[in-house]
C-alpha cells in the first residue's frame, strides 16, 4: 500500500517536470524551425525528420544582431560584478559576524531594513547621482554598487556562515599575531567555499538577467548585455519567432551552467539560511 | 596594517570592513531618498536647469485625482493580490511534493529550483510566443482539445464547440495579468526552495508523534507543518508583495494597445514618466508613495504576524 502511494507520487513528479520542462522544448523545437512552419504547422507531434530542422537559425540569430558582442558584454559585466559581490559581501559579512566596532547593531538593523527595501524605488534619484558622476553610458553603474557590499541579503548569508565557525579556528592564527585581515583572508574564506559558491551563482544569474538598470544607463547598443540586446530581436521587423527563440536558448545556457555547476551549494545554503526575516 | 590594532585599535578596524558597505548605504541609498525627498517637490524635465521648479507637496497634492496613478497602483494591488497567493500555492505545493522523494529530495528540488534562475528577458520572450493567441502552442492545443470534444458533444446532443472562444492572453485587458500570474507560476522555485528546507529542518519526529496521537493529514498540515513553516510563509508572502509591486520587466516587454493599460504597473509608469515623459520630479514623487505603500506593508505584516509566526523551530534566529 505504503509503496503504491510512493509510485504514484513519483509519477506526479515526473509529470510536473515535464510541464515545467514544456516551454523549453517547444522553444528549442520552435528555434529549428523556417519561420513558416511554426506559422502553419497544425498541432501535430514534433516531426523528426532531420531535413527538416533549420540548424542554420542560430547562425543567422547571432549574425542578424551583433548578438556575440551581446553577449561578451554580459560575460564583462557579470564577472566583475559577481567578483565584486563576493569580495565586498564576505569582508562586511565577516566584520558584522566576528569584529567588534561601535555602532555595529545599529548597523546591522539597517542593514536588515535595506533588505527589504525595494530598488527600483531608488531607480531615479540614482541615476541622477550617476549621471552627475558622468557614470551615464558606462559600465560603472552596473558594477560598482557590486563593489559595495553586494546585497544585503548576501552580507547575511556571510555572517551566518562566519557565525557558525568555532572561535577555535580564529584563536590558533589570532596567538600567532594574525591581523583581522588575515584571519579573515587566511582562515575564514578558505573554509567558506559553499557560501561563496552560493552567493557567486546567485550574484551572476541576477546581474546576467538584470534588465532595468542597463535599459536605463546604456543608449549606445552595442554596450547592450544580453538582456536589453534580446529586447530588439522582439523588435525586429516581422517578428522572426524562430531566431528569437533561437538567440533565447543561447541567452540561457550561461545561467543553466552556473546553477548546475553550484546546485549543492544553492541547496544546502540558500533555503536554509534565508528566512531568518 | 601592524599588529597592535589586534586588541588596542579593535573599534577603529572593524569600521574599516564595513566601510564599502557604509559607503555604498550613502551612495545608494541614504543619499537617493534624500535626492528623492527634495525632487520630489519640484518639477524639472533632468535636461535643463531652468526647468527647476519648486512645488512643495504639489505632486502629492494632485495625485489622487490622478488617472494614471490610480491606474498603475490600481493595476500593481490587483496583480499582486493574484500572484502572490498562486505563488505560494505553487510553491509550497512543489515543496510537499519533493519532500515526499525522501532521500532524492535534494535532486527533485534541484531539478525544480532551475526555471527560477532561468527568468528573465529570454523567459518572457519565450513565453510571448507560448501565449500567442494565433498561433501559439498552448491556444493551438486548446483549439485541438475543443476539436477532440465536438464527436462526443455531438453523440450526447450538445452541439459542436465551434465558436468557443480562445483565451487572448496578452492581447486583452482582463486577461494580460492573469497570463503574467501564469508566467511566473514557472519561477516557483526560488519560493520552493524556501519552503523545503523549512520542512526538511522541521524533521518527521513531531510529525510522527502527531500520527501516533491519531491526529489526521489535515490536523497535522495545519498544526505541525503550517507552524513549523510559518518563517518562510512570512518571509515569502513579504518578497512576493515586494516583488510583485515592482514588477517591471515582463510589463514593459509585453506591453501592447489591446491590454489597455493592463499592464501599465507603478514601476513602468515611473519608468515612463522619468525616462520617456522626462517628469523627474513627478516620478520622484511616485516612487516615494509606492516606497511608503511597500515599508507600511512590511511593517504592518511583519508586526502583526508575530501571533502565528512560530520561530522555536529555528535554530538560533538571527
Amino acid at each position: 500500500m505504503h509503496l503504491r502511494t510512493g509510485r504514484a507520487w513519483t509519477v506526479v513528479r515526473v509529470i510536473v517536470a515535464l510541464i515545467l520542462f514544456m516551454p523549453l522544448a517547444w522553444a528549442f523545437w520552435a528555434s529549428l524551425q523556417p519561420i513558416d512552419e511554426i506559422f502553419t504547422a497544425p498541432a501535430e507531434p514534433i516531426r523528426s525528420d532531420a531535413d527538416t530542422l533549420q540548424w542554420q537559425n542560430y547562425a543567422t540569430a547571432v549574425t542578424r544582431l551583433p548578438f556575440l558582442r551581446f553577449l561578451l558584454n554580459s560575460c564583462l559585466i557579470t564577472t566583475l560584478a559577481t567578483i565584486g559581490t563576493v569580495f565586498s559581501s564576505s569582508l562586511v559579512g565577516f566584520a558584522f559576524a566576528r569584529l567588534q566596532w561601535r555602532g555595529k547593531s545599529v548597523c546591522f538593523a539597517i542593514l536588515l531594513a535595506t533588505m527589504m527595501l525595494p530598488d527600483q524605488v531608488m531607480l531615479i534619484p540614482q541615476f541622477l547621482i550617476f549621471e552627475h558622476l558622468g557614470w551615464v553610458n558606462t559600465y560603472k553603474p552596473l558594477i560598482v554598487p557590486s563593489w559595495l557590499g553586494g546585497s544585503a541579503f548576501f552580507i547575511f548569508l556571510f555572517r551566518q556562515f562566519f557565525r557558525s565557525v568555532p572561535r577555535s579556528y580564529e584563536d590558533a592564527a589570532r596567538i600567532d599575531g594574525a591581523t583581522h585581515w588575515q584571519v579573515y583572508r587566511h582562515v575564514m574564506l578558505p573554509i567558506s567555499r559553499p557560501v561563496i559558491g552560493a552567493v557567486a551563482a546567485l550574484s551572476a544569474v541576477h546581474h546576467w538577467q538584470a534588465f532595468l538598470d542597463p535599459l536605463v544607463y546604456l543608449s549606445d547598443f552595442h554596450a547592450y548585455p544580453v538582456s536589453v540586446g534580446l529586447r530588439m530581436y522582439q523588435s525586429m521587423e516581422g517578428s522572426w519567432a524562430n531566431l528569437i527563440m533561437a538567440a533565447s536558448l543561447i541567452a540561457l545556457v550561461p545561467p543553466l551552467i552556473v546553477v548546475l555547476l553550484t546546485q549543492r551549494y544553492l541547496m544546502r545554503n540558500i533555503g536554509v539560511r534565508r528566512e531568518g526575516l | 596594517m601592524s599588529r597592535s590594532t589586534k586588541t588596542g585599535r579593535l573599534g577603529q578596524t572593524g569600521f574599516w570592513f564595513v566601510s564599502p558597505w557604509l559607503a555604498g548605504l550613502l551612495l545608494l541609498y541614504v543619499g537617493p531618498m534624500f535626492a528623492a525627498a527634495l525632487l520630489s517637490m519640484t518639477t524639472w524635465d533632468g535636461l535643463s536647469w531652468s526647468s527647476l521648479k519648486w512645488v512643495g507637496l504639489g505632486h502629492f497634492r494632485s495625485l489622487p485625482d490622478d488617472s494614471y496613478f490610480i491606474k498603475a497602483l490600481t493595476n500593481s494591488a490587483v496583480y499582486t493580490a493574484m500572484n502572490v497567493p498562486v505563488q505560494l500555492l505553487g510553491a509550497l505545493g512543489l515543496a510537499l511534493l519533493v519532500r515526499q522523494s525522501g532521500r532524492w529530495a535534494g535532486v527533485w528540488g534541484a531539478f525544480y529550483y532551475v526555471p527560477h534562475v532561468l527568468s528573465g528577458v529570454a523567459t518572457i520572450l519565450i513565453w510571448w510566443w507560448l501565449l500567442n493567441p494565433q498561433v501559439g502552442p498552448i491556444n493551438r492545443a486548446i483549439a485541438t482539445i475543443y476539436e477532440g470534444l465536438n464527436g462526443p458533444m455531438a453523440a450526447v446532443g450538445l452541439g459542436g464547440t465551434e465558436g468557443w472562444p480562445l483565451p487572448p492572453w496578452l492581447y486583452s485587458p482582463t486577461w494580460a495579468k492573469p497570463s503574467l500570474v501564469m508566467m511566473n507560476l514557472w519561477h516557483v522555485g526560488g519560493g520552493m526552495l524556501i519552503f523545503l528546507a523549512a520542512l526538511l529542518r522541521g524533521g518527521d519526529t513531531v510529525h510522527e508523534a502527531a500520527m501516533l496521537d491519531g491526529a489526521g493529514r489535515l490536523d497535522r498540515f495545519l498544526h505541525v507543518t503550517l507552524p513549523q513553516i510559518s518563517p518562510a510563509l512570512l518571509f515569502n508572502v513579504v518578497t512576493g508583495v515586494v516583488l510583485s509591486m515592482q514588477a517591471f520587466g515582463p510589463a514593459y516587454l509585453l506591453q501592447n494597445w489591446q491590454q489597455r493599460d493592463g499592464l501599465l504597473f507603478c514601476v513602468l509608469h515611473i519608468y515612463r514618466s522619468a525616462f520617456e515623459d522626462h517628469r523627474l520630479g513627478y516620478a520622484a514623487a511616485l516612487a516615494w508613495v509606492l516606497l511608503g505603500v511597500l515599508i507600511l506593508f512590511t511593517g504592518t505584516t511583519v508586526l502583526t504576524t508575530r501571533r502565528w509566526v512560530h520561530y522555536d523551530f529555528e535554530e538560533g534566529g538571527l
